[in-house]
Protein backbone atom coordinates (compact mmCIF):
# COMPACT_ATOMS: atom_id res chain seq x y z
CA UNK A 1 0.00 0.00 0.00
CA UNK A 2 2.86 2.35 0.84
CA UNK A 3 4.39 1.77 -2.56
CA UNK A 4 1.11 2.56 -4.27
CA UNK A 5 0.60 5.75 -2.30
CA UNK A 6 4.04 7.12 -2.89
CA UNK A 7 4.43 6.30 -6.57
CA UNK A 8 0.89 6.81 -7.94
CA UNK A 9 -0.24 10.37 -7.43
CA UNK A 10 -3.66 11.31 -6.11
CA UNK A 11 -4.08 14.05 -8.71
CA UNK A 12 -3.18 14.03 -12.36
CA UNK A 13 -0.51 16.52 -13.32
CA UNK A 14 -3.06 18.31 -15.55
CA UNK A 15 -5.52 18.76 -12.67
CA UNK A 16 -2.73 20.03 -10.39
CA UNK A 17 -1.67 22.58 -12.97
CA UNK A 18 -5.27 23.63 -13.64
CA UNK A 19 -5.82 24.31 -9.92
CA UNK A 20 -2.62 26.36 -9.75
CA UNK A 21 -3.60 28.44 -12.78
CA UNK A 22 -7.19 29.02 -11.58
CA UNK A 23 -6.21 30.00 -8.04
CA UNK A 24 -3.26 32.00 -9.27
CA UNK A 25 -5.37 34.02 -11.69
CA UNK A 26 -8.04 34.63 -9.03
CA UNK A 27 -5.55 35.91 -6.44
CA UNK A 28 -3.65 38.11 -8.88
CA UNK A 29 -6.86 39.70 -10.24
CA UNK A 30 -8.16 40.25 -6.71
CA UNK A 31 -4.83 41.85 -5.75
CA UNK A 32 -4.98 44.10 -8.77
CA UNK A 33 -8.55 45.16 -7.94
CA UNK A 34 -7.62 45.98 -4.32
CA UNK A 35 -4.44 47.75 -5.37
CA UNK A 36 -6.41 50.48 -7.19
CA UNK A 37 -7.06 52.11 -3.81
CA UNK A 38 -3.36 52.51 -3.03
CA UNK A 39 -2.50 56.17 -3.60
CA UNK A 40 0.46 56.61 -1.24
CA UNK A 41 3.35 54.52 0.02
CA UNK A 42 1.57 54.34 3.39
CA UNK A 43 -1.47 52.84 1.61
CA UNK A 44 0.72 50.30 -0.13
CA UNK A 45 2.91 49.33 2.83
CA UNK A 46 0.43 49.67 5.72
CA UNK A 47 -3.04 49.56 4.11
CA UNK A 48 -3.61 53.18 5.18
CA UNK A 49 -3.15 52.18 8.89
CA UNK A 50 -6.89 51.53 9.01
CA UNK A 51 -7.53 47.77 9.04
CA UNK A 52 -10.70 46.72 10.91
CA UNK A 53 -11.10 43.93 13.49
CA UNK A 54 -12.37 41.10 11.23
CA UNK A 55 -9.60 41.44 8.66
CA UNK A 56 -7.05 42.05 11.42
CA UNK A 57 -7.91 38.88 13.37
CA UNK A 58 -8.11 36.79 10.20
CA UNK A 59 -4.77 38.01 8.86
CA UNK A 60 -3.06 37.38 12.22
CA UNK A 61 -4.37 33.82 12.22
CA UNK A 62 -3.95 33.05 8.51
CA UNK A 63 -0.40 34.38 8.30
CA UNK A 64 0.58 32.13 11.22
CA UNK A 65 -1.02 29.16 9.44
CA UNK A 66 1.78 28.42 7.05
CA UNK A 67 3.49 25.50 5.43
CA UNK A 68 4.74 24.94 8.98
CA UNK A 69 1.23 24.26 10.23
CA UNK A 70 0.02 22.25 7.28
CA UNK A 71 3.20 20.34 6.39
CA UNK A 72 5.62 20.60 9.34
CA UNK A 73 3.05 20.00 12.13
CA UNK A 74 2.16 16.59 10.58
CA UNK A 75 5.89 15.94 10.06
CA UNK A 76 6.67 16.66 13.73
CA UNK A 77 3.67 14.64 14.89
CA UNK A 78 4.94 11.78 12.75
CA UNK A 79 8.32 12.08 14.51
CA UNK A 80 7.35 13.15 18.05
CA UNK A 81 3.79 11.89 18.39
CA UNK A 82 1.23 13.80 20.43
CA UNK A 83 3.86 16.20 21.79
CA UNK A 84 4.68 17.13 18.21
CA UNK A 85 1.19 18.47 17.60
CA UNK A 86 0.53 19.84 21.08
CA UNK A 87 3.98 21.44 21.13
CA UNK A 88 3.33 22.98 17.77
CA UNK A 89 0.02 24.44 18.92
CA UNK A 90 1.88 26.24 21.74
CA UNK A 91 3.31 28.50 19.05
CA UNK A 92 -0.05 30.30 19.40
CA UNK A 93 1.46 31.86 22.51
CA UNK A 94 3.55 34.00 20.19
CA UNK A 95 0.44 35.66 18.76
CA UNK A 96 -1.31 35.88 22.11
CA UNK A 97 1.67 37.45 23.91
CA UNK A 98 2.26 39.81 21.01
CA UNK A 99 -1.20 41.33 21.61
CA UNK A 100 -0.09 43.74 24.40
CA UNK A 101 3.11 44.48 22.50
CA UNK A 102 1.09 45.41 19.40
CA UNK A 103 -0.89 47.92 21.43
CA UNK A 104 2.33 49.36 22.84
CA UNK A 105 3.94 49.52 19.39
CA UNK A 106 0.93 51.39 17.99
CA UNK A 107 1.14 53.87 20.88
CA UNK A 108 4.91 54.43 20.89
CA UNK A 109 5.41 54.49 17.12
CA UNK A 110 2.27 56.07 15.65
CA UNK A 111 4.20 56.96 12.49
CA UNK A 112 6.48 53.90 12.40
CA UNK A 113 6.71 51.58 9.40
CA UNK A 114 8.84 48.64 10.44
CA UNK A 115 10.41 46.72 13.33
CA UNK A 116 13.74 48.06 12.05
CA UNK A 117 12.49 51.61 12.76
CA UNK A 118 12.05 50.66 16.39
CA UNK A 119 15.48 49.04 16.77
CA UNK A 120 17.18 51.99 15.04
CA UNK A 121 15.46 54.60 17.19
CA UNK A 122 15.55 52.68 20.46
CA UNK A 123 18.98 51.01 20.36
CA UNK A 124 21.01 52.73 17.64
CA UNK A 125 23.09 51.63 14.68
CA UNK A 126 25.03 48.68 16.13
CA UNK A 127 21.88 46.88 17.26
CA UNK A 128 20.18 47.79 14.01
CA UNK A 129 22.93 46.05 11.99
CA UNK A 130 22.67 42.86 14.07
CA UNK A 131 18.88 43.00 13.88
CA UNK A 132 18.84 43.43 10.10
CA UNK A 133 21.11 40.39 9.67
CA UNK A 134 18.78 38.32 11.89
CA UNK A 135 15.70 39.61 10.04
CA UNK A 136 17.16 38.86 6.63
CA UNK A 137 18.31 35.35 7.61
CA UNK A 138 14.90 34.61 9.09
CA UNK A 139 12.97 36.14 6.19
CA UNK A 140 14.91 34.14 3.62
CA UNK A 141 14.74 30.98 5.76
CA UNK A 142 10.97 31.33 5.85
CA UNK A 143 10.62 32.43 2.22
CA UNK A 144 12.71 29.49 1.04
CA UNK A 145 10.82 27.12 3.33
CA UNK A 146 7.54 28.35 1.82
CA UNK A 147 8.77 28.20 -1.76
CA UNK A 148 10.09 24.69 -1.18
CA UNK A 149 6.81 23.67 0.44
CA UNK A 150 4.95 24.76 -2.71
CA UNK A 151 7.15 22.52 -4.84
CA UNK A 152 6.91 19.63 -2.37
CA UNK A 153 3.13 19.88 -2.24
CA UNK A 154 2.63 19.77 -5.98
CA UNK A 155 5.12 16.95 -6.35
CA UNK A 156 3.54 14.90 -3.55
CA UNK A 157 0.01 15.28 -4.88
CA UNK A 158 0.31 15.41 -8.64
CA UNK A 159 3.82 14.30 -9.55
CA UNK A 160 4.52 17.73 -11.01
CA UNK A 161 8.21 18.55 -11.02
CA UNK A 162 9.31 20.26 -7.77
CA UNK A 163 10.90 23.18 -9.61
CA UNK A 164 7.77 23.90 -11.63
CA UNK A 165 5.47 23.91 -8.57
CA UNK A 166 7.84 26.09 -6.58
CA UNK A 167 8.12 28.56 -9.48
CA UNK A 168 4.33 28.74 -9.89
CA UNK A 169 3.57 29.62 -6.26
CA UNK A 170 6.29 32.28 -6.21
CA UNK A 171 5.00 33.93 -9.39
CA UNK A 172 1.43 34.02 -8.06
CA UNK A 173 2.32 35.49 -4.65
CA UNK A 174 4.76 38.02 -6.08
CA UNK A 175 2.07 38.97 -8.62
CA UNK A 176 -0.73 39.92 -6.27
CA UNK A 177 1.54 41.44 -3.59
CA UNK A 178 3.12 43.59 -6.29
CA UNK A 179 -0.26 44.90 -7.44
CA UNK A 180 -2.13 45.21 -4.17
CA UNK A 181 0.41 45.76 -1.38
CA UNK A 182 -0.61 45.03 2.23
CA UNK A 183 -4.30 45.66 1.49
CA UNK A 184 -4.31 42.75 -0.99
CA UNK A 185 -2.27 40.62 1.39
CA UNK A 186 -4.76 41.15 4.23
CA UNK A 187 -7.90 40.71 2.13
CA UNK A 188 -6.62 37.49 0.54
CA UNK A 189 -5.59 36.31 4.03
CA UNK A 190 -9.23 36.52 5.12
CA UNK A 191 -10.44 34.29 2.28
CA UNK A 192 -7.45 31.98 2.64
CA UNK A 193 -8.14 31.65 6.39
CA UNK A 194 -11.68 30.44 5.66
CA UNK A 195 -10.46 28.00 3.00
CA UNK A 196 -7.72 26.62 5.27
CA UNK A 197 -9.98 26.05 8.27
CA UNK A 198 -12.86 24.52 6.35
CA UNK A 199 -10.48 22.28 4.38
CA UNK A 200 -8.53 21.09 7.42
CA UNK A 201 -11.76 20.36 9.29
CA UNK A 202 -13.17 18.34 6.38
CA UNK A 203 -9.99 16.23 6.11
CA UNK A 204 -9.85 15.50 9.85
CA UNK A 205 -13.57 14.76 9.99
CA UNK A 206 -13.39 12.31 7.07
CA UNK A 207 -10.29 10.68 8.55
CA UNK A 208 -12.10 10.06 11.84
CA UNK A 209 -15.09 8.77 9.92
CA UNK A 210 -13.07 6.46 7.66
CA UNK A 211 -10.39 5.17 10.01
CA UNK A 212 -11.66 5.92 13.54
CA UNK A 213 -9.89 7.41 16.55
CA UNK A 214 -9.92 4.11 18.47
CA UNK A 215 -8.25 2.25 15.58
CA UNK A 216 -5.54 4.89 15.26
CA UNK A 217 -5.00 4.89 19.04
CA UNK A 218 -4.75 1.09 19.36
CA UNK A 219 -2.43 0.79 16.36
CA UNK A 220 -0.12 3.48 17.72
CA UNK A 221 -0.23 1.96 21.22
CA UNK A 222 0.90 -1.45 19.98
CA UNK A 223 3.31 -0.58 17.14
CA UNK A 224 4.50 2.95 17.90
CA UNK A 225 3.93 3.59 21.65
CA UNK A 226 6.50 6.40 21.71
CA UNK A 227 4.14 8.52 19.62
CA UNK A 228 1.55 8.35 22.41
CA UNK A 229 4.08 8.71 25.22
CA UNK A 230 3.29 11.76 27.35
CA UNK A 231 6.85 11.66 28.77
CA UNK A 232 8.82 11.58 25.50
CA UNK A 233 11.92 13.63 26.60
CA UNK A 234 13.09 14.90 23.20
CA UNK A 235 9.48 15.85 22.39
CA UNK A 236 9.02 17.77 25.65
CA UNK A 237 12.25 19.65 24.94
CA UNK A 238 10.86 20.36 21.49
CA UNK A 239 7.70 21.81 23.05
CA UNK A 240 9.63 24.40 25.08
CA UNK A 241 11.96 25.10 22.18
CA UNK A 242 8.96 25.72 19.95
CA UNK A 243 7.42 28.20 22.38
CA UNK A 244 10.59 30.33 22.35
CA UNK A 245 10.99 29.92 18.64
CA UNK A 246 7.42 31.13 18.07
CA UNK A 247 7.91 34.08 20.40
CA UNK A 248 11.12 35.06 18.63
CA UNK A 249 9.56 34.76 15.21
CA UNK A 250 6.63 37.00 16.05
CA UNK A 251 8.30 39.50 18.37
CA UNK A 252 11.03 40.48 15.90
CA UNK A 253 9.48 39.99 12.47
CA UNK A 254 8.26 42.91 10.46
CA UNK A 255 5.43 40.67 9.24
CA UNK A 256 3.78 41.23 12.64
CA UNK A 257 5.04 44.74 13.33
CA UNK A 258 3.68 45.99 10.00
CA UNK A 259 0.32 44.46 10.91
CA UNK A 260 0.33 46.06 14.37
CA UNK A 261 1.03 49.41 12.69
CA UNK A 262 -1.58 48.83 9.96
CA UNK A 263 -4.49 47.95 12.27
CA UNK A 264 -6.91 50.61 13.54
CA UNK A 265 -5.91 52.14 16.88
CA UNK A 266 -8.06 50.04 19.19
CA UNK A 267 -7.91 46.86 17.12
CA UNK A 268 -4.27 45.71 17.46
CA UNK A 269 -4.54 44.11 20.93
CA UNK A 270 -7.77 42.17 20.44
CA UNK A 271 -6.91 41.13 16.86
CA UNK A 272 -3.70 39.37 17.90
CA UNK A 273 -5.38 37.85 20.96
CA UNK A 274 -8.30 36.45 18.96
CA UNK A 275 -6.01 35.43 16.08
CA UNK A 276 -3.85 33.43 18.51
CA UNK A 277 -6.80 31.71 20.17
CA UNK A 278 -8.26 30.79 16.79
CA UNK A 279 -4.92 29.39 15.66
CA UNK A 280 -4.34 27.25 18.78
CA UNK A 281 -6.31 24.10 17.78
CA UNK A 282 -5.27 24.02 14.11
CA UNK A 283 -1.87 22.23 14.48
CA UNK A 284 -3.58 19.55 16.59
CA UNK A 285 -6.04 18.93 13.77
CA UNK A 286 -3.37 18.93 11.03
CA UNK A 287 -0.90 16.97 13.17
CA UNK A 288 -3.51 14.33 13.95
CA UNK A 289 -3.70 13.51 10.25
CA UNK A 290 -0.10 12.22 10.42
CA UNK A 291 -0.91 9.83 13.29
CA UNK A 292 -3.01 7.78 10.88
CA UNK A 293 0.04 7.08 8.68
CA UNK A 294 1.29 3.91 10.42
CA UNK A 295 -2.24 2.49 10.58
CA UNK A 296 -2.60 3.03 6.84
CA UNK A 297 0.82 1.60 6.05
CA UNK A 298 1.95 4.93 4.65
CA UNK A 299 5.67 5.63 4.86
CA UNK A 300 6.30 8.78 2.84
CA UNK A 301 9.64 9.25 1.11
CA UNK A 302 10.16 12.50 3.06
CA UNK A 303 8.62 13.21 6.49
CA UNK A 304 7.28 16.61 5.39
CA UNK A 305 5.06 14.87 2.82
CA UNK A 306 3.24 12.82 5.44
CA UNK A 307 0.23 15.15 5.82
CA UNK A 308 -0.67 15.47 2.14
CA UNK A 309 0.12 11.80 1.48
CA UNK A 310 -2.17 10.53 4.26
CA UNK A 311 -5.05 12.82 3.28
CA UNK A 312 -4.74 11.91 -0.36
CA UNK A 313 -4.34 8.21 0.46
CA UNK A 314 -7.45 8.07 2.66
CA UNK A 315 -9.72 10.44 0.86
CA UNK A 316 -8.77 9.77 -2.76
CA UNK A 317 -8.92 12.43 -5.44
CA UNK A 318 -11.42 14.68 -3.62
CA UNK A 319 -9.21 14.63 -0.51
CA UNK A 320 -6.17 15.40 -2.61
CA UNK A 321 -7.92 18.41 -4.18
CA UNK A 322 -8.92 19.66 -0.69
CA UNK A 323 -5.36 19.20 0.63
CA UNK A 324 -3.99 20.92 -2.41
CA UNK A 325 -6.24 23.97 -2.00
CA UNK A 326 -5.65 24.16 1.78
CA UNK A 327 -1.87 23.99 1.62
CA UNK A 328 -1.77 26.28 -1.39
CA UNK A 329 -3.82 28.86 0.56
CA UNK A 330 -1.67 28.44 3.68
CA UNK A 331 1.50 28.95 1.69
CA UNK A 332 0.14 31.96 -0.14
CA UNK A 333 -1.14 33.61 3.06
CA UNK A 334 2.36 33.54 4.55
CA UNK A 335 4.43 34.05 1.43
CA UNK A 336 2.59 37.25 0.47
CA UNK A 337 2.93 38.61 4.03
CA UNK A 338 6.62 37.89 4.12
CA UNK A 339 7.23 39.44 0.70
CA UNK A 340 5.34 42.59 1.73
CA UNK A 341 6.98 42.89 5.17
CA UNK A 342 10.52 42.18 3.98
CA UNK A 343 10.22 44.60 1.07
CA UNK A 344 8.98 47.25 3.52
CA UNK A 345 12.05 46.62 5.67
CA UNK A 346 14.39 46.98 2.68
CA UNK A 347 12.56 50.05 1.34
CA UNK A 348 12.15 51.88 4.64
CA UNK A 349 15.15 50.83 6.72
CA UNK A 350 17.86 50.40 4.15
CA UNK A 351 16.83 52.51 1.16
CA UNK A 352 14.89 55.43 2.64
CA UNK A 353 16.68 55.83 5.96
CA UNK A 354 20.22 55.14 4.79
CA UNK A 355 20.54 55.62 1.04
CA UNK A 356 17.89 58.06 -0.25
CA UNK A 357 16.55 60.18 2.60
CA UNK A 358 15.01 62.64 0.12
CA UNK A 359 13.09 59.98 -1.85
CA UNK A 360 9.55 61.05 -2.74
CA UNK A 361 6.48 59.05 -1.75
CA UNK A 362 5.91 57.85 -5.32
CA UNK A 363 9.57 56.87 -5.64
CA UNK A 364 9.37 54.79 -2.44
CA UNK A 365 6.23 53.03 -3.65
CA UNK A 366 7.97 52.12 -6.92
CA UNK A 367 11.10 50.98 -5.07
CA UNK A 368 8.93 48.87 -2.75
CA UNK A 369 7.42 47.11 -5.77
CA UNK A 370 10.84 46.47 -7.36
CA UNK A 371 11.98 45.03 -4.04
CA UNK A 372 9.06 42.58 -3.95
CA UNK A 373 10.04 41.43 -7.43
CA UNK A 374 13.71 41.16 -6.45
CA UNK A 375 12.89 39.16 -3.31
CA UNK A 376 10.77 36.80 -5.39
CA UNK A 377 13.63 36.18 -7.82
CA UNK A 378 16.17 35.68 -5.02
CA UNK A 379 13.87 33.25 -3.22
CA UNK A 380 13.37 31.33 -6.47
CA UNK A 381 17.15 30.98 -6.89
CA UNK A 382 17.59 29.79 -3.29
CA UNK A 383 14.75 27.27 -3.67
CA UNK A 384 16.24 25.68 -6.78
CA UNK A 385 18.41 23.20 -4.88
CA UNK A 386 16.15 21.36 -2.43
CA UNK A 387 18.54 21.78 0.46
CA UNK A 388 16.82 20.53 3.62
CA UNK A 389 13.57 19.23 5.03
CA UNK A 390 11.21 22.03 6.01
CA UNK A 391 11.49 21.34 9.74
CA UNK A 392 15.29 21.44 9.72
CA UNK A 393 15.39 24.67 7.73
CA UNK A 394 12.89 26.32 10.01
CA UNK A 395 14.54 25.32 13.27
CA UNK A 396 17.89 26.61 12.04
CA UNK A 397 16.30 30.08 11.98
CA UNK A 398 15.16 29.52 15.60
CA UNK A 399 18.70 30.21 16.83
CA UNK A 400 18.53 33.66 15.24
CA UNK A 401 15.06 34.87 16.14
CA UNK A 402 14.91 33.69 19.76
CA UNK A 403 17.82 36.02 20.58
CA UNK A 404 15.58 39.03 19.82
CA UNK A 405 12.83 38.22 22.35
CA UNK A 406 14.32 40.02 25.38
CA UNK A 407 15.82 42.98 23.50
CA UNK A 408 12.42 43.66 21.90
CA UNK A 409 10.46 43.09 25.10
CA UNK A 410 12.73 45.18 27.31
CA UNK A 411 13.18 47.75 24.55
CA UNK A 412 9.43 48.35 24.50
CA UNK A 413 8.83 48.39 28.26
CA UNK A 414 12.12 49.19 30.01
CA UNK A 415 13.96 52.51 29.71
CA UNK A 416 17.28 51.17 31.01
CA UNK A 417 18.42 48.57 28.46
CA UNK A 418 21.29 50.21 26.50
CA UNK A 419 21.80 49.62 22.77
CA UNK A 420 25.22 47.94 23.14
CA UNK A 421 23.76 45.29 25.44
CA UNK A 422 20.84 44.71 23.08
CA UNK A 423 23.30 44.24 20.19
CA UNK A 424 25.48 41.86 22.26
CA UNK A 425 22.41 39.92 23.43
CA UNK A 426 21.25 39.33 19.86
CA UNK A 427 24.72 38.51 18.47
CA UNK A 428 25.94 36.24 21.30
CA UNK A 429 22.51 34.61 21.73
CA UNK A 430 22.43 33.72 18.04
CA UNK A 431 25.98 32.33 18.16
CA UNK A 432 25.21 30.12 21.17
CA UNK A 433 21.91 29.02 19.58
CA UNK A 434 23.74 27.96 16.42
CA UNK A 435 26.35 26.03 18.44
CA UNK A 436 23.53 24.21 20.28
CA UNK A 437 21.84 23.46 16.96
CA UNK A 438 24.92 21.70 15.61
CA UNK A 439 26.27 20.17 18.85
CA UNK A 440 23.06 19.06 20.61
CA UNK A 441 20.15 19.23 18.18
CA UNK A 442 17.62 21.50 16.49
CA UNK A 443 15.22 21.22 19.42
CA UNK A 444 17.44 23.30 21.76
CA UNK A 445 18.61 26.03 19.36
CA UNK A 446 15.92 28.60 20.20
CA UNK A 447 15.94 27.73 23.89
CA UNK A 448 19.68 28.32 24.41
CA UNK A 449 19.70 31.40 22.18
CA UNK A 450 16.89 33.00 24.19
CA UNK A 451 18.46 32.08 27.56
CA UNK A 452 21.86 33.61 26.75
CA UNK A 453 20.29 36.71 25.21
CA UNK A 454 18.06 37.14 28.28
CA UNK A 455 21.06 36.88 30.59
CA UNK A 456 22.99 39.58 28.71
CA UNK A 457 19.93 41.85 28.72
CA UNK A 458 19.52 41.32 32.48
CA UNK A 459 23.16 42.37 33.05
CA UNK A 460 22.57 45.39 30.79
CA UNK A 461 19.52 46.54 32.73
CA UNK A 462 21.28 45.92 36.06
CA UNK A 463 24.42 47.90 35.14
CA UNK A 464 22.79 50.76 33.25
CA UNK A 465 21.60 54.15 34.51
CA UNK A 466 20.07 55.09 31.15
CA UNK A 467 16.53 56.50 31.07
CA UNK A 468 15.35 56.30 27.48
CA UNK A 469 12.86 58.97 26.41
CA UNK A 470 9.92 57.23 24.70
CA UNK A 471 9.16 60.39 22.73
CA UNK A 472 12.23 59.66 20.61
CA UNK A 473 10.37 56.74 19.03
CA UNK A 474 7.72 59.04 17.57
CA UNK A 475 9.47 59.90 14.33
CA UNK A 476 7.42 62.43 12.37
CA UNK A 477 6.34 61.49 8.84
CA UNK A 478 8.63 62.61 5.99
CA UNK A 479 11.08 63.93 8.56
CA UNK A 480 14.63 64.01 7.25
CA UNK A 481 15.55 63.78 10.95
CA UNK A 482 19.32 64.09 10.55
CA UNK A 483 19.60 65.16 14.14
CA UNK A 484 17.56 62.28 15.48
CA UNK A 485 19.53 59.85 13.37
CA UNK A 486 22.84 61.31 14.43
CA UNK A 487 21.94 61.28 18.07
CA UNK A 488 20.35 57.86 18.10
CA UNK A 489 22.78 56.07 15.88
CA UNK A 490 25.84 56.77 18.03
CA UNK B 1 3.28 6.70 30.01
CA UNK B 2 0.80 6.17 27.15
CA UNK B 3 -2.01 8.65 26.63
CA UNK B 4 -5.37 6.95 27.15
CA UNK B 5 -7.96 6.65 24.38
CA UNK B 6 -10.42 8.96 26.14
CA UNK B 7 -7.85 11.76 26.56
CA UNK B 8 -6.63 11.25 23.00
CA UNK B 9 -10.17 11.37 21.57
CA UNK B 10 -11.11 14.33 23.75
CA UNK B 11 -8.08 16.30 22.58
CA UNK B 12 -8.75 15.66 18.88
CA UNK B 13 -12.51 16.36 19.11
CA UNK B 14 -11.99 19.55 21.12
CA UNK B 15 -9.46 20.84 18.60
CA UNK B 16 -11.77 19.95 15.71
CA UNK B 17 -14.86 21.64 17.19
CA UNK B 18 -12.89 24.81 17.98
CA UNK B 19 -11.46 24.83 14.48
CA UNK B 20 -14.91 24.45 12.91
CA UNK B 21 -16.24 27.39 14.98
CA UNK B 22 -13.57 29.75 13.64
CA UNK B 23 -14.97 30.55 10.15
CA UNK B 24 -18.37 31.30 11.69
CA UNK B 25 -16.78 33.78 14.09
CA UNK B 26 -14.65 35.42 11.40
CA UNK B 27 -17.63 35.88 9.08
CA UNK B 28 -19.74 37.31 11.91
CA UNK B 29 -16.95 39.80 12.69
CA UNK B 30 -16.73 40.83 9.05
CA UNK B 31 -20.48 41.40 8.81
CA UNK B 32 -20.30 43.50 11.99
CA UNK B 33 -17.40 45.57 10.59
CA UNK B 34 -19.24 45.94 7.30
CA UNK B 35 -22.42 47.20 8.96
CA UNK B 36 -20.52 49.73 11.06
CA UNK B 37 -18.33 50.71 8.07
CA UNK B 38 -15.15 49.63 9.88
CA UNK B 39 -13.78 47.12 7.37
CA UNK B 40 -10.83 49.35 6.33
Amino acid sequence: MAETLTTEYALSTELGLTLVVLFGAAWVLFGYWLGRKNKTHEDFALAGRNVGFAFAAATAMATWVTSNTTLVAPQLTYQFGIWGMVGYSFAALGLILFAPLAKRIKTLLPNGYTSGDFIRLRFGRMSWHVFIVISVVYAFGWLVSLGMAGGILLEALSGLDYHLGMTAILIICVGYTLFGGLRAVIATDFIQALIIIIGVSVIAWLLIDNVGLDTIHSQLGSDHPKLLDVLFPAAIMFLFNNIFFGLGEIFHSNVWWSRALAFKKNVAFKAFLVGGLLWLPIPIVTGFIALAAPQLGIFPPSPDMVGPTVAAGVLGQVGAVVVFIVVFSALASSLDSLLAATSDLVTRDIYHKHLRKDASDGHLMRFNRYTILGLGILTWLLCMPRIATLGALLNFAGAFVASTIFPILLGLYNRRLPGRYAAAAMAVGTAVGLCSYFVIGFYVAALSSCAVSGLICAVGVWRSNEQFDWQQLDEKPDSQSPQTDKEQLQ
Amino acid sequence: MIMSLSVFSGLIWLALVLTIATPVLLLALLVKDFISNQVW
